[in-house]
């Protein structure tokens, strides 16, 4: 047998295990196809569009996969640009939820949500619901949030301290000028 | 002197890897639009690239025989002291702008104590952190500590700790299998893709070429049926269904890599049965090879530029 046949043997054998382990492999996992697909919302409490008499103490929304603790955020924006959602936010599995201040008017709210899935991506959007009968008595209007009412929440600038660009550039010139000067003295 | 001749065809070799890697993360990027962002995807498609290489050329010596293989381990030092630098410095952007986009905010105002707790917290921060502390020990080992046979295996096995750690934390991490699958699927295409950079980069006459490649050619056998299994099952357990496949921009960037792959796995093949006897038989130049190789090596590029963005792609 030449080496060119022996090579082709070979790769027959490598061919033929290979598909037999993908077919056995994708037997086992057929069945958990779905549970892999990418994260995403999947529901609402309230749902998209709901008609409620009574406003909610709790807005929540449902992924299709866990959600990590970190860096989920969740506001929920009322008819006059208000922020009624009080910043108690709970993670828990693939529900995340806010809590709400009372007293809110009747109208159209909006829930911005923006989460981390457990395999880091990002996923944020938004849903509206609308509140029929609204609280009796003047509520205090609560305080604007200072983005646009559609952006997705980000994190508190105030407590975030000094921006890390600088730092990640500074890394990169001290790495770029150690491994040149490595380099040069082999050379 | 040849050392110069060298350096310039090493430049060329650099500024067609980074032309060709730009342009397919840019068609990837289109392709997967608007499922995806440009920059995220381009600072994981250097990062990957750069631990490919340096995979590559740390395993590199042990295609050749035991006695030429000190000559192979001089010649890859220095590539691999830049490429591991290239590879921490693209970790380190990359952490950043992952941290941006899970908070919510602009690269440039990204504050330090979001940033650490990125890193710190979730599962793809601490997978960059991994990744940055082993490509800056490869580094820091390969510039510092004299390379015996030992020093070659603890970096080689470093690197490959590097490799699998980001797709450990990716789109399968919810299921064991398919983590597996993937881990497989990446280090066998890192082995295979960053063996033939690394060949490219320390051989230089047909006498190394000879004794080289038939080591490489059987290597890459068994990494193309990994990385073609590990492949499969993972595309299988990530789309649901196979119109996936073009309705999606996950599924539209795969379909491109797909592509890529089978046309990459034709030309190896061709190459198999054309190149390697010639070059075995002491009858194909270094410049002959040497060509082979960047054409094999520009589709393995792109294919892995593809696969930064499919990584990247919600």
């Amino acid at each position: 047998m030449s080496p060119l046949q022996h090579g082709s043997a070979v790769v027959s054998h490598v061919i033929a295990v290979a598909a037999l382990t993908f077919g056995l492999v994708a037997g086992a996992l057929a069945g958990a196809g779905a549970a892999w697909a990418h994260a995403a919302r999947i529901g609402g409490d309230p749902a998209d569009n709901a008609e409620l008499t009574q406003p909610p103490s709790r807005v929540s929304a449902t992924f299709n996969e866990p959600m990590q603790a970190q860096f989920a955020a969740m506001t929920v924006i009322g008819p006059y640009g208000g922020q009624w959602s009080d910043g108690r936010l709970i993670v828990d599995g693939a529900v995340i939820s806010v809590g709400m201040r009372d007293g809110g008017p009747a109208g159209v709210y909006t829930v911005n949500y923006r989460a981390t899935s457990a395999d880091g991506h990002v996923v944020s959007g938004s849903w509206s619901y609308r509140l029929l009968t609204g609280a009796t008595g003047t509520a205090p209007p609560p305080a604007t949030p200072d983005a646009a009412g559609d952006a997705p929440p980000g994190p508190d600038t105030a407590t975030d301290g000094p921006p890390v660009w600088p730092f990640t550039a500074a890394a990169a010139a001290i790495v770029a000028l150690g491994a040149i000067w490595a380099v040069r003295r082999r050379s | 002197m040849g050392g110069s001749a060298q350096v310039v065809t090493h430049r060329r070799a650099v500024a067609g890897a980074v032309l060709v890697t730009t342009s397919a993360s840019v068609m990837a990027w289109a392709l997967a639009y608007p499922a995806t962002s440009m920059a995220p995807a381009l600072a994981r498609a250097v990062a990957d690239g750069a631990a490919v290489v340096t995979l590559g050329l740390a395993a590199v010596p042990a295609l050749d025989a035991g006695r030429y293989r000190e000559e192979l381990v001089r010649r890859a030092t220095a590539p691999l002291v830049l490429a591991s630098a290239v590879w921490l410095v693209a970790e380190v952007f990359r952490l950043m702008l992952a941290g941006a986009e899970a908070a919510g905010v602009s690269a440039g105002r990204l504050g330090v104590r979001t940033a650490v707790d990125f890193a710190l917290d979730t599962a793809p921060g601490r997978a960059g952190l991994l990744t940055m502390i082993v490509a800056g020990a490869v580094c820091l080992l390969v510039a510092v500590v004299p390379r015996s046979g030992p020093a070659c295996v603890v970096a080689a096995g470093l690197v490959a700790v590097g490799v699998v750690g980001h797709p450990l934390t990716g789109h399968l991490s919810a299921s064991p299998w398919g983590g597996l699958a993937i881990a497989v699927h990446a280090l066998a295409a890192a082995l295979w893709c960053g063996m033939l950079a690394g060949i490219v980069l320390t051989v230089e006459h047909r006498g190394q070429w000879a004794r080289v490649l038939p080591r490489f050619s059987r290597l890459s056998v068994w990494c193309v049926a990994a990385l073609l299994a590990g492949g499969v099952v993972g595309a299988v357990g990530v789309l649901g269904r196979p119109t996936d496949l073009y309705a999606t921009g996950y599924g539209r960037v795969l379909s491109a890599k797909i592509v890529l792959t089978v046309a990459l796995t034709a030309l190896a093949w061709r190459n198999r049965t054309i190149w390697l006897p010639a070059a075995r038989a002491h009858r194909s130049t270094a410049v002959v090879s040497r060509s082979r190789a960047y054409t094999e090596l520009a589709l393995m590029a792109a294919a892995l530029a593809a696969a930064a963005a499919l990584a990247v792609t919600g």
